[in-house]
C-alpha cells in the first residue's frame, strides 16, 4: 500500500465510476440485443441471415426467422420497444388468426381470464356463452373477419362479411343478466352499444333491395336511403370477436344489445356483473369440465346413486377433464374415436378404468356442446347413462387451451370426436 | 478499519454507477428499470419464458396439433405479420413474398407506356386523354380515337384492363394500334414507340358561374410541381377569384415535391421536422425567394384518403394561414417507413421516423386493435361529409364538398 500515494484514491474511484457508468450501459446494450453479436450491419444490429442480398441462401427455421425479425424491428422501429413478450404473443395471435377457424381463437389477458373462469362456471359480463355460428355449414372463414392484421382494418372484414358467421347465444347462466333480460338460446347479436356487428345481414338486405330496384319495384330514392343506412351502419361496425369480448369480459358498467330472434329484433340493456352456474340445481350436479371440475362428480359418487348431471349451459371444456370424469363412472373399454383431417385413421378413446358403471341421468339441451356433449355421447353411447332433455348442440370438436406468459391465451381445435368409427360415420353422410 | 470502510464505500459507488449505466436506457425514457435485463445479465432464465420459446412452442403446437393441415411457411408468415402488427402501427407491416412483390411494383410505378388514358368501349377502348409529349401524342393519336385492335388482334369485347396490358410493354418496343377516328369508318394503323411517360397529376379548370379555379392533384410525383405551376398559370390568366385545391384521395408521394410547391406560398419556412429513434432530427424547409403573389383566397379539399405528402402540403398551407381546409379529417400518416427486403423475398416495412408539422404538430393516425380509426389526421376548418348523392367529384352541382368550398371562398373574395 505504501507505494501508492493517498491522494490518488478519490481519482481512481472517480475514473472507476465513469468507466462503470459507461460500461454498464454497454453491457445493457449487449443484453438487450442478444449476447453474441457476430455480424453487425449498417444499422449496428445483427440480422445477418434475414436481410436479403447475401451471397448464400440460408434456410432459417421459423424461430430463427422470428428472432432475427424481432431484432430488425427493434433496431429500426421509431419507438424503443421495451418488452419482447408482446411481440411473441402478437405472433401467436397472427398464427392463430390465420387458421380462419371460429373455434381456434386468440384472447387478450382479460378475455382469457374470463374464458377460463366461465369454463369453471363463474361468468363475467352478461352471463352468456357465445359462439360464431354460420347459418349453413361452418367452413373456414376469412382471417380478416376475425382479426385483421393489415392496413385496411374493418373495411377488409366488411368486404368479407358475407362469410362472417353470426355471434350466437349457445349458453346462458340461469340467473345471469342476459337471462333476466329475456335473452334466449339461439338469439344472435345484431348490435352492441349501437355498433352494428359485422355480418352478412346488411349486405343481404342491400343486395335484395338492389334486385328490387333493377326489377323496378322500388325507386332510386328508396335504394339510396338504404345505401345511406348501410354506410352509417358500417362506419360504426364492430367485428364479431370484439363484440363478443364486450359482452363476456368485465363486471362493471352497462351494455345495450340489439338481438335478432330469427328476424325479430329484441333490444336489451344489461348491467354487467358476476354470475354463476350453481354447483347443483334441482338435485343435479352441474358438472364443469375445467381442470379439477370432475372432483364434484367424485364426491357425488361417494354419497348416493343414481346421480343426475346437468350438462346444460356447458359450451366450453377441456377434453382431458372429460376423460377424467369418464374414468370415474365408466368401465374399461372403447368410448369412441378422435379423428383429424390430417389423417385417415382415428385414435380410439380407450379407458382403463377400475370404476364400476354408475347409474346416471344426464340433462342436456342445445347448450350442451363440446366437452360436455362428448361426455354425454360417450357415456350414453355405451349404455352407461340415460339422456333427458332436447337435442344437443352438435359441436364435437376437441379444443385445447394454451395460456401464454403474459396472461393472453388461445384455443386450438385438435380433433373431432365421434362415437362410431369414422369410416362408418363417413358412410352416413359426412361431418357434423 | 478505515481501509475496509473505504473498500466497501468504493465498491458501493462502483456498483451504483454500473447500475445507473445499466438502467440508463430505461431511466432516459422515464421508465422503471427493466428487472428482466438484470436476470439476463446474471444468466438467470427467471420465471419468465423467453419470447423465442413462446413463439416456438405455439408454432410447433399449431403445426403438430391443429386438426387440419397447416402449411409451415404460411403459418410462419402469419406469425411475422402478427408480431409486426402487435406494435399497433398500421404502417409497420410484414409482407410475405407475393405481397412484397406487389408492394414493390406499386411503389416503383411503371412509367413506361404509350401515354394515354383509356376507357371502355364496345369496340375496344376509347382514348379519353393523351398525355402531353408522350409517345401516343408524338405518333399522332388524338383523344376520342377508338382502339379496335392491338398488334393486329381485335379488341372487341375485351375487358379494359386486358386491353391496357396489351398496349403496355417494355421501353423502346413498338405497338401497332388500329384506330377508328370519326367520321371515317375504316381503321387507320398507327405504330407507337413505347417509352417513358409522364402521367398528368394536376388537372385544372375554372367554373364560369363563380369564376373559381379548381386544381385536382392526384399524387405528389416528380413532375407534379411543374405541372402545378403550369395549370395554375392557366387559371390565373383567366382571372380567378378563388382557388380550390382538391387533395381528396391523394395518397401523397414525394416530400420534395410538396416542399417545392409550398415554396410558392412560404418563404424559407419550416415544412416538417422528422424525428428518428436515436434522437436525430431532420428538418425540411421551403426555399427562399420563390414566393409568388397570390391575390385570391384558397381552400383545400381533403378526406380520409388524403395522406402523407398531401397532408404535409395541406397542413403547412393551413398552419401558415394560407388556406382553409374543407372536407373531413385526413388519414393521419405522420411517419416515414423503410422497407427491408428479406432473404426469402418477403419484406418488412418499418416506421423509422415520425414527422411534425409547423403548428399542427404530430398528426399520426391511431387505430384500435381491429384497425378502426380512433384519432389523428388534420382536422378540417370546415367539416363537410361527402354526400352519398355525389356522383361526380369536381362538379359543384353534384359534389357538395366542392360546393361548400366555393361558397366559403365567395364570402372571402
Amino acid at each position: 500500500m505504501s507505494q501508492i500515494p493517498k491522494w490518488i484514491g478519490p481519482y481512481v474511484i472517480a475514473v472507476g465510476a465513469g468507466l462503470t457508468l459507461v460500461g454498464g450501459s454497454l453491457v445493457r446494450e449487449r443484453v438487450d440485443l442478444g449476447t453474441k453479436p457476430k455480424v453487425i450491419s449498417a444499422q449496428g444490429i445483427k440480422v445477418e441471415n434475414l436481410v436479403a442480398s447475401r451471397d448464400q441462401e440460408i434456410e432459417l427455421s421459423a424461430t430463427e426467422y422470428f428472432t432475427q425479425l424481432v431484432r430488425l424491428v427493434k433496431s429500426e422501429y421509431v419507438e424503443p420497444i421495451a418488452q419482447d413478450m408482446p411481440l411473441a404473443t402478437g405472433a401467436v395471435r397472427g398464427m392463430v388468426a390465420s387458421l380462419g377457424d371460429t373455434r381456434s381463437v386468440f384472447m387478450d389477458a382479460d378475455e382469457f381470464r374470463a374464458f377460463q373462469s366461465a369454463k369453471a362456471g363463474t361468468f363475467e359480463g352478461i352471463g352468456v356463452e357465445l359462439a360464431l355460428l354460420s347459418a349453413g355449414q361452418a367452413g373456414q372463414v376469412s382471417q380478416a373477419a376475425l382479426q385483421p392484421t393489415g392496413e385496411s382494418g374493418p373495411e377488409e372484414a366488411l368486404a368479407m362479411s358475407a362469410k362472417i358467421p353470426k355471434l350466437t347465444v349457445v349458453g346462458l347462466v340461469p340467473d345471469g343478466p342476459a337471462t333476466k333480460a329475456g335473452v334466449k338460446l339461439g338469439d344472435t347479436v345484431y348490435a352492441v352499444n349501437d355498433h352494428w356487428v359485422v355480418s352478412s345481414d346488411v349486405l343481404d338486405e342491400f343486395s335484395a333491395a338492389r334486385k328490387q330496384f333493377q326489377a323496378k319495384k322500388i325507386t332510386a330514392f328508396e335504394l339510396n336511403t338504404l345505401r345511406k343506412k348501410l354506410k352509417a351502419q358500417t362506419e360504426r361496425a364492430l367485428l364479431p370477436l370484439k363484440a363478443k369480448r364486450t359482452l363476456v369480459v368485465g363486471t362493471n358498467g352497462t351494455v345495450s344489445v340489439e338481438w335478432r330472434r330469427g328476424t325479430t329484433p329484441l333490444k336489451t340493456a344489461m348491467q354487467k356483473g358476476t354470475s354463476k352456474i350453481p354447483a347443483t340445481a334441482n338435485g343435479a350436479i352441474c358438472l364443469r369440465f375445467n381442470a379439477g371440475g370432475s372432483d364434484a362428480l367424485k364426491s357425488a359418487l361417494a354419497t348416493k346413486q343414481p346421480i343426475q348431471i346437468d350438462l346444460r349451459n356447458n359450451a366450453h371444456g377441456d377434453f382431458s377433464e372429460v376423460k377424467k370424469a369418464l374414468s370415474m363412472v365408466a368401465s374399461t373399454g372403447n368410448y369412441g374415436y378422435v379423428r383429424t383431417e390430417k389423417s385417415s385413421t382415428a385414435t380410439p378413446l380407450t379407458l382403463n378404468s377400475t370404476a364400476k358403471p354408475a347409474s346416471i341421468k344426464l340433462i342436456v339441451d342445445a347448450s350442451t356442446r363440446g366437452a360436455a356433449e362428448i361426455f354425454a355421447i360417450a357415456l350414453t353411447g355405451k349404455g352407461h347413462a340415460k339422456l333427458e332433455g332436447g337435442r344437443m348442440g352438435g359441436e364435437l370438436q376437441i379444443v385445447d387451451t394454451t395460456k401464454l406468459p403474459d396472461g393472453t391465451g388461445y384455443t386450438l381445435v385438435t380433433g373431432e370426436y365421434s362415437l362410431n368409427s369414422p369410416v362408418a360415420a363417413k358412410k352416413k353422410g359426412g361431418k357434423e | 478499519m478505515k481501509a475496509v470502510v473505504k473498500i466497501v464505500l468504493s465498491t458501493i459507488t462502483l456498483l451504483s454507477t454500473f447500475t445507473i449505466g445499466f438502467t440508463w436506457r430505461d431511466l432516459a425514457r422515464g421508465e422503471r428499470p427493466n428487472t428482466g435485463a438484470f436476470g439476463k445479465l446474471l444468466g438467470l432464465k427467471g420465471s419468465e419464458q423467453e419470447p423465442e420459446a413462446v413463439f416456438k412452442q405455439s408454432y410447433n403446437g399449431i403445426l403438430n396439433n391443429y386438426y387440419r393441415s397447416v402449411k409451415p411457411t404460411e403459418l410462419r408468415y402469419a406469425g411475422m405479420a402478427g408480431m409486426m402488427a402487435s406494435l399497433g402501427d398500421p404502417h409497420t407491416l410484414f409482407f410475405p413474398p407475393r405481397a412484397a412483390k406487389a408492394f414493390s411494383d406499386d411503389t416503383k410505378a411503371n412509367f413506361v407506356g404509350v401515354g394515354a388514358r383509356l376507357s371502355p368501349d364496345v369496340r375496344g377502348a376509347k382514348i379519353v386523354n393523351v398525355f402531353e409529349q408522350g409517345p401516343a401524342e408524338k405518333a399522332g393519336i388524338k383523344s376520342g380515337d377508338i382502339i379496335v385492335a392491338v398488334d393486329g388482334k381485335s379488341t372487341a369485347g375485351l375487358e379494359i384492363d386486358d386491353i391496357v396490358s396489351r398496349v403496355k410493354g417494355l421501353e423502346s418496343t413498338v405497338v401497332r394500334l388500329s384506330i377508328l377516328r370519326a367520321p371515317s369508318t375504316k381503321p387507320i394503323q398507327i405504330s407507337v414507340n413505347r417509352g417513358k411517360v409522364i402521367a398528368p397529376t394536376v388537372d385544372g379548370k375554372v367554373f364560369p358561374e363563380s369564376k373559381m379555379g379548381y386544381l385536382s392533384i392526384t399524387s405528389f410525383a416528380e413532375p407534379t410541381a411543374s405541372q402545378y405551376e403550369k395549370e395554375l398559370a392557366k387559371l390565373e390568366q383567366q382571372g380567378i377569384k378563388g382557388l380550390v385545391i382538391d387533395l381528396r384521395s391523394n395518397p401523397g408521394g414525394i416530400l420534395d415535391t410538396a416542399t417545392e410547391m409550398l415554396g410558392r406560398y412560404l418563404d424559407g419556412k419550416l415544412v416538417v421536422k422528422m424525428k428518428f429513434r436515436n434522437g436525430r432530427e431532420v428538418t425540411e424547409t421551403t426555399d427562399k425567394g420563390g414566393v409568388a403573389n397570390t391575390t385570391y383566397p384558397i381552400a383545400i379539399l381533403m378526406d380520409e384518403n388524403s395522406a402523407s405528402a398531401a397532408e404535409i402540403f395541406a397542413g403547412c398551407m393551413h398552419d401558415y394561414g394560407k388556406a382553409t381546409l374543407v372536407g373531413t379529417h385526413s388519414y393521419g400518416k405522420a411517419s416515414v417507413q423503410h422497407v427491408e427486403s428479406l432473404i426469402d423475398a418477403a419484406s418488412a416495412k418499418i416506421t423509422i421516423a415520425k414527422y411534425f408539422l409547423p403548428r399542427s404538430g404530430y398528426i399520426g393516425r391511431k387505430v384500435d386493435d381491429f384497425g378502426a380509426f380512433l384519432s389523428g389526421g388534420l382536422e378540417p376548418d370546415i367539416r363537410v361529409e361527402l354526400s352519398l348523392d355525389a356522383e361526380f367529384l369536381g362538379d359543384p352541382k353534384t359534389d357538395n364538398q366542392l360546393a361548400k368550398a366555393i361558397q366559403f371562398l365567395q364570402t372571402k373574395s
